[in-house]
């Protein structure tokens, strides 16, 4: 059944080129982004991301565009399309072109082995308008998983 | 080979980083090669730049951890048609976020068609990175 949701969502997703999106607001941003993703809109979630983008995820730096895109994007791919991301608390904040988004996500799910994913992610994103869209120049995420720390070289334990 | 291209992986990207959510294992949300262009083809009669020559992996992973996980398929070269009517899309280089069509592939080279409107391959250089993933164009009805 997911697997039909997800085609039906891929259908409706693809039926549009896939080309720049537009954000008007910081958070249609990061939704969108999300929602790339989930999709495997792989053009429509780059769209979205700032060409001097950098990105702490979990302890680790990908310190440019290119290097979040090749090397762990398609895995933020798979892991946003095999758990569901529930927004528990938002905030935002900033002003003229340079926005910042605040979220926590309760994300639920089962890995490979059949093991449940249950942890909460924190994410901060920084945005910057051009040209009347807002594109992400900074993702940091983070967990409160404790084991999931413990599998990241240089993290805290 | 597998050893080569993993080679050639690091030095496009210097020294690799680990975790993130790579960590934690899912199964790919869709079949997915990563690649480099390793040349560009001939230029149609206009000019126009539609095919380039390739090296080519299973799933996108960064190299010291594709050559320890079980599912990373070892291959550097397409089957004939293996990647027809699927999507490539640039992640580095001047076509960065521009998407197209596979019209055809060769065990080393990628002809596209511009279903999706980004114009065609110029600009594209020897070096560049992309996808081809395993999603099918829909035209607007």
């Amino acid at each position: 059944m997911r697997r039909l949701v997800l085609a039906a969502l891929l259908a409706v997703t693809l039926a549009q080129p896939a080309r720049a999106q537009d954000a008007r607001t910081p958070t249609d941003a990061v939704d969108a982004f999300h929602r790339a993703l989930t999709l495997a809109n792989t053009a429509g979630a780059l769209s979205l991301l700032a060409r001097d983008l950098i990105v702490f995820e979990f302890g680790v730096t990908d310190p440019t565009l290119e290097q979040y895109a090749f090397a762990h994007m398609p895995f933020d791919m798979n892991i946003a399309a095999a758990t569901q991301w529930k927004v528990e608390t938002r905030r935002q904040g900033g002003g003229g072109d340079d926005w910042w988004v605040v979220t926590t996500y309760r994300v639920t799910g089962t890995d490979k082995q059949g093991q449940p994913i249950d942890n909460t992610t924190l994410e901060t994103v920084l945005l910057r308008r051009t040209a009347g869209a807002f594109r992400i120049v900074h993702i940091h995420w983070s967990t409160n998983d404790p084991k999931f720390n413990a599998q990241v070289p240089g993290a805290q334990k | 080979m597998r050893a080569a291209l993993a080679l050639l992986l690091v030095v496009a990207f210097g020294a690799p980083a680990f975790g993130g959510h790579g960590d934690t294992e899912v199964p790919p949300s869709t079949r997915r090669f990563a690649g480099k262009v390793l040349a560009l083809g001939a230029p149609d009669a206009k000019g126009d730049l539609y095919t380039f020559q390739v090296s080519v992996q299973e799933e996108a992973v960064l190299p010291l951890i594709a050559l320890r996980k079980a599912d990373a398929i070892a291959k550097s070269e397409f089957v004939v048609a293996e990647v027809k009517s699927w999507r490539v899309t640039f992640v580095s280089g001047e076509l960065l976020g521009a998407a197209y069509h596979v019209a055809d592939n060769t065990p080393n080279t990628v002809t596209v068609v511009d279903l999706y409107r980004h114009g065609p391959l110029n600009g594209l250089k020897a070096g560049d990175l992309f996808f081809v993933e395993e999603v099918y164009f829909q035209r607007r009805d």
